[in-house]
């Protein structure tokens, strides 16, 4: 057991910046060439979305992860929960906590939709006018930070050691990218992903402006959540005719500092 | 502007607590091997992006 723990750590000390670093450089170069979509001004809208992304990870990870919750230090703590009197074998656990960790992300992402406040804030990645990979990365520090909190108390209520989210992220983070990514990928992608994984067009369905597609594909890394719970929309041949949040389409909405003011100042024109 | 200036300060602070937090708890310096087999990570990646570029 002790030994598959050191394993899945040392994975996740090298797999995290790796892959996502990796990942971002392999679509920031395939991009540049390729483009699903040519827009004006992609180097501003990198910069802009990766200015928003380091404010978050600071924020999220350092304040809220580290600061408040203490999450950094209790990383390796054997928790105990609910799951704990059953006595699993590490690796059931691992299982359990990746599977927990992203229905609760699907949880948190439908009540994003439905909470005015939480909307407020998760309308910062969902007005991005172009869909490209640093849409995968722009969220609002505070939508990070309740994200971040769902996915650990879920944890701590169920006695999964907290680093079982980092075996997650290496996952996780390359699929966000890839999900909002402006390349056209391999039709065996979407072929061969879809029954397991949210893919590209999947996930491009939930990014219309206007329903039913903003209302379904709420799933994070598996599909099968939108499966079992009614949500799934699959995608149609075309792109959704309108992509993102048109009373935030303007340039004052896009800057770094105006996503991060996007929760108070959008109150009054936000549904 | 208030509200964001505060936000700024409230995060310089924290962070800095966060991190000396980090310092003391959590070994967080990696080894050269896990920085070498991560930048080999990064490295196919990039080839990886160049090579998709360049597809017919």
């Amino acid at each position: 057991m002790a030994n598959l723990q050191a394993v899945l750590l040392e994975a996740v000390r090298v797999g995290y910046p790796g892959l996502t670093l990796g990942g971002f450089l392999f679509l920031l170069i395939w991009e540049g060439g390729r483009p699903r979509v040519a827009f004006a001004d992609r180097r501003r809208h990198v910069l802009r979305n990766v200015g928003l992304f380091v404010v978050m990870v600071v924020f999220a990870d350092g304040v809220v992860g580290g600061a408040l919750f203490g999450i950094r230090a209790r990383l390796l703590d054997a928790q105990s929960g609910l799951l704990t009197a059953l006595d699993w074998p590490l690796w059931a656990l691992v299982v359990a906590g990746v599977l927990a960790t992203d229905l609760a992300s699907y949880a948190y992402h439908r009540l994003s939709h439905r909470i005015h406040a939480l909307w407020l804030m998760h309308a910062v990645h969902h007005s991005d006018p172009h869909l490209d990979f640093t849409t995968g990365l722009r969220f609002h520090p505070l939508d990070m930070a309740a994200y971040v909190a769902a996915v650990a108390g879920i944890l701590v209520v169920l006695g999964i050691p907290l680093w079982v989210e980092g075996v997650r992220a290496l996952l996780l983070n390359p699929l966000s990218m890839a999900q909002h990514a402006n390349v056209v990928w391999p039709v065996w992608v979407e072929r061969g992903c879809r029954w397991l994984l949210v893919t590209p067009a999947m996930h491009r369905v939930h990014h219309s402006a206007d329903a039913p597609g903003i209302d379904a594909n709420f799933g994070q890394v598996f599909s099968f959540w939108d499966r079992a719970f009614g949500t799934y929309r699959a995608p149609a041949a075309a792109d959704p005719p309108r992509i993102g949040v048109p009373v935030l389409a303007a340039d004052r909405w896009q800057t770094v500092g105006g996503m991060l003011a996007t929760p108070w100042r959008a109150r009054s024109v936000l549904p | 502007m208030k509200r964001i200036l505060s936000l700024g300060l409230l995060l310089v602070s924290t962070t800095a607590f966060a991190q000396s937090n980090s310092v003391v708890f959590v070994q967080s310096v990696p080894a050269l091997d896990e920085i070498g087999v991560a930048g080999l990570i990064v490295l196919v990646g990039a080839i990886g992006g160049w090579i998709a570029r360049r597809r017919k």
